[in-house]
C-alpha cells in the first residue's frame, strides 16, 4: 500500500475513533431515555430492549419544560447579543488601534477564564443578593455576558485582524466615522466570524450549569437547573434525567448542527481562510 | 487650486525617527513623485499627508493651511491604495459613490457622478459587479474612480502599479498622465520604479533613510544627481562608479587618473577639490560606447541582448565591473576583450563624501517639465 494511503486510512480512523469517543456519552444518553429505570441500571448494559416513551411523559408531568427552554433561549440570545455589542467596539480598537500593552490585555482578559467560577461565587452571589438578581433572566444574562466576554473578544479580534487595514483607511479616506466604518465596512466583511463567535457564545451559554444552578431557582430557571431537578434527594433515576437531559440539548445541537460549517470556522480561530 | 507644503515633517514610532525633518513643496497641479527603496518612507510620508499617519513634529500646509490635526476625509484628498482597498462587498458603483453616500449627497446625483467617473475610466459596463469578479486592471480604475468622484484637490497613489503585470503598468501609466492633464489636480505618487518616477513626473523627491536626497525634474536628477545615491538610483541601469585620483584641477574641468591607469578630463568647477584627492568617476551605461582600441579595457563576462540594444557586463583589469551599453547589432560575445570609450562631457565626479561636484555647464533640458506649464482655467 502507498504509505500516503495508509496514512490517510489510519487518520480517518483515528478521527472517527475520536469522533465515536465524544459521542459516546450522547448516544448513550438518548439511548438511556429511552429505556425504564430498571433496564437503565442493568448490569451488563442492554444495548438491545423495547424502547418506551415513558420517561419523556413523566418528564413533561414534572416540570414545564416550555418555561425552561424559553428562559434558555432568552438568556443565552440576551448575553450573545450583549457581549458582541460590547465586545465588537474593544476588538475593533485592540485590531486596529493596538497600544503597546494590547496583546497584554488580551493575554489578561484570557487569563480571566482560567480562575474556577466557584472562587468568586460568594461575591457574586451577595452582589446579586443586593442588587435583586437573583432568580432573573437580567441576573444570568449579566453573569454569561461577563463569562464569555473574553473569549467573544479575543475571536472578533483574530477575525477583524483578517481585514485589510487598507479597506478602513480607505473608507476613513472617503470620510467614514469610526461608527460608520464599523458599521458599513467591518462587519459585513466579517459577518461570517461574528456569525461564528455568537453561536458558539450561545452554545456556551445553553450549556453552563454552574451560574444558572446558584443563582436560580424557577422563575428565571434555565433547562440546566431542569436537568438537575431530575437527580432527586430519593436517588438518580438514571432513565428520567437521560430523557430530561435529551430534549435540554435536543434544540442546541440541531442548531449546532445546521451551522456546523460556522461553528468549525469559529473553532478553528479565523485560521482557515 | 491645491499647494503642498512641508516643514520640517518628523514621525517617530517610539524611539524610532522614520522621517527625520523633511521640507518641500508641491506645487498647484505639479505630478510629484516620491521614489526610493524599500523603507526609505515614501509610503509613510504619504500616509502623513493623508491623515492617516499622525505628524510627529512639523507642519503640513495645504492651500497655505496647517492641517496637521484635520481628519483625513476634511483635507480634500484622495488615496489609491497599493491594494486598492476596494469594499469587496459593495458593487463598483456602490464602491465608486461611498463617498458621496457618506456626505449626505443625493442618489440621482450620486449616479450622475459615479457615471461621469466611470466614463472617463471605461468603466460604464462594470458598474454592476462586485470587484472580484474584475480583472487586476479594472480594479485598479475602480480604486481610481473612487477617488475621481470626490473631486479631490489632491491625489494620492500608493504604488498603485505595482500589482499589474509589466504590460498593463504601461498602459496605466499612460492613462494616469492623460488622467492627470484630464482632472489637472495635484498628484503625489510613490513608487520605488524609478521608470514611473521618471516618465511621469513634473517633480522626483527622491528619498532614503527618512530624508530627501534630492528633489528636481527627472532630467535634473538624470544630468545633475546630487550624490552617490541619487546618481546610481536614478537610471536603468545604474550608473558605473570608478575610483579615481585627481592629478590636476583648473575652472574648466578637473583631470582624474582611473585605478587602471586611464586619465580624463571632467568639466566639473573647481573649489571643492585638490590634487591628489580620491575621488568617484560616474558614468552612465548609455554614455560608454566601444572603441577600437583605448585606455579602458576589459573582459566581456555576460551579454544581456534586448534586440534595440545590447548590455555588456564588463570586467576591468582591477576587478572593477563596467555596464556598457551597446548597439543591438554588436556582435561581441561573452569572454571577449572591448575598449571602451568614455564620453568626458557626460560624466560626473563625487567627491570623497560620495557628494557630487558641480558640473560646468547645466544640461540644457534639466529645467524641462513633464508637460507645458498648465494655463490657469
Amino acid at each position: 500500500m502507498h504509505p500516503r494511503t495508509r496514512e490517510k486510512i489510519i487518520l480517518t480512523l483515528a478521527g472517527w475513533l475520536a469522533a465515536g469517543l465524544i459521542f459516546f456519552p450522547i448516544f448513550w444518553m438518548i439511548l438511556t431515555s429511552f429505556k425504564t429505570e430498571v433496564e437503565a441500571i442493568a448490569t451488563p448494559p442492554k444495548l438491545f430492549f423495547s424502547p418506551t416513551l415513558e420517561n419523556y411523559v413523566t418528564v413533561r408531568e414534572r416540570a414545564d419544560y416550555i418555561h425552561f427552554a424559553i428562559n434558555s433561549i432568552v438568556i443565552s440570545v440576551g448575553a450573545t447579543l450583549l457581549a458582541t455589542l460590547i465586545a465588537v467596539p474593544a476588538a475593533y480598537a485592540m485590531a486596529f488601534f493596538p497600544g503597546r500593552r494590547t496583546k497584554d490585555l488580551l493575554l489578561w482578559m484570557l487569563s480571566t477564564k482560567m480562575m474556577p467560577a466557584v472562587g468568586v461565587l460568594i461575591p457574586i452571589y451577595l452582589l446579586f443578593r443586593d442588587a435583586g438578581a437573583i432568580d432573573t433572566r437580567w441576573g444570568l444574562i449579566v453573569v454569561y455576558t461577563l463569562m464569555n466576554l473574553p473569549i467573544v473578544v479575543w475571536m472578533l479580534y483574530t477575525f477583524f485582524k483578517e481585514v485589510p487595514k487598507d479597506i478602513l483607511e480607505a473608507g476613513r479616506m472617503d470620510g467614514a466615522k469610526p461608527k460608520q466604518e464599523v458599521w458599513m465596512l467591518l462587519l459585513p466583511l466579517s459577518l461570517p466570524g461574528i456569525a461564528s463567535t455568537a453561536l458558539l457564545s450561545i452554545i456556551l451559554c445553553w450549556n453552563e450549569a454552574f451560574w444558572s444552578l446558584n443563582l436560580t431557582t424557577s422563575e428565571a430557571a434555565p433547562l440546566t437547573t431542569f436537568i438537575a431537578s431530575f437527580s432527586a434527594p430519593e436517588g438518580l433515576f438514571w432513565a428520567k434525567l437521560s430523557a430530561a437531559s435529551t430534549i435540554a440539548i435536543a434544540p442546541i445541537l440541531v442548531f449546532g448542527w445546521m451551522s456546523q460549517r460556522q461553528l468549525v470556522r469559529g473553532l478553528t480561530f479565523g485560521a482557515v481562510k | 487650486m491645491a499647494t503642498i507644503v512641508l516643514k520640517g515633517i518628523e514621525k517617530s514610532y517610539g524611539t524610532v525617527q522614520v522621517i527625520k525633518g523633511i521640507d518641500l513643496s508641491i506645487d498647484d497641479r505639479e505630478f510629484c513623485v516620491f521614489v526610493g527603496p524599500s523603507g526609505c518612507g515614501k509610503s509613510t510620508l504619504l500616509r502623513m499627508i493623508a491623515g492617516l499617519e499622525e505628524i510627529t513634529e512639523g507642519d503640513l500646509l495645504i492651500d497655505g493651511q496647517k492641517v496637521n490635526d484635520v481628519p483625513p476625509s476634511e483635507r480634500g484628498l484622495a488615496m489609491v491604495f497599493q491594494s486598492y482597498a476596494l469594499y469587496p462587498h459593495m458593487s463598483v458603483a456602490d464602491n465608486m459613490g461611498f463617498s458621496l453616500r457618506l456626505a449626505g449627497v443625493s442618489k440621482e446625483e450620486r449616479r450622475a457622478k459615479v457615471a461621469e467617473a466611470a466614463r472617463i475610466l471605461h468603466l460604464d459596463k462594470f458598474l454592476d459587479r462586485k470587484p472580484k469578479e474584475l480583472s487586476g486592471g479594472q480594479r485598479q480604475r475602480v480604486a481610481i474612480g473612487r477617488a475621481i468622484v470626490r473631486k479631490p484637490k489632491v491625489f494620492l497613489f500608493d504604488e498603485p502599479l505595482s500589482n499589474l503585470d509589466a504590460a498593463l503598468r504601461v498602459q496605466m501609466r499612460i492613462e494616469l498622465a492623460r488622467l492627470h492633464d484630464e482632472l489637472a489636480a495635484t498628484m503625489i505618487y510613490v513608487t520605488h520604479d524609478q521608470v514611473e518616477a521618471m516618465t511621469m513626473a513634473d517633480k522626483i523627491v527622491v528619498l532614503q533613510g527618512g530624508i530627501v536626497e534630492q528633489a528636481g525634474t527627472p532630467l535634473e536628477l538624470y544630468h545633475h544627481p546630487r550624490n552617490l545615491f541619487v546618481a546610481g538610483f536614478i537610471g536603468s541601469p545604474k550608473m558605473n562608479f570608478l575610483p579615481a585620483m585627481v592629478t590636476a584641477v583648473t575652472d574648466a574641468e578637473t583631470t582624474i587618473q582611473l585605478a587602471g591607469g586611464a586619465n580624463l578630463a571632467v568639466p566639473v568647477r573647481s573649489g571643492r577639490h585638490k590634487v591628489g584627492d580620491t575621488v568617484t568617476l560616474g558614468v552612465r551605461p548609455e554614455h560608454m560606447g566601444l572603441a577600437g582600441e583605448g585606455e579602458i579595457v576589459g573582459e566581456v563576462m555576460v551579454v544581456e541582448r534586448l534586440g534595440g540594444e545590447t548590455f555588456l557586463y564588463t570586467q576591468l583589469k582591477d576587478g572593477t565591473m563596467l555596464t556598457v551599453q551597446a548597439d543591438g547589432e554588436i556582435p561581441t560575445g561573452v569572454h571577449e576583450r572591448i575598449a571602451i570609450r568614455l564620453d568626458s562631457a557626460t560624466c560626473h565626479l563625487f567627491d570623497g563624501d560620495g557628494l557630487a561636484i558641480e558640473r560646468v555647464q547645466r544640461h540644457p533640458l534639466a529645467s524641462l517639465r513633464r508637460m507645458p506649464t498648465h494655463k490657469a482655467s
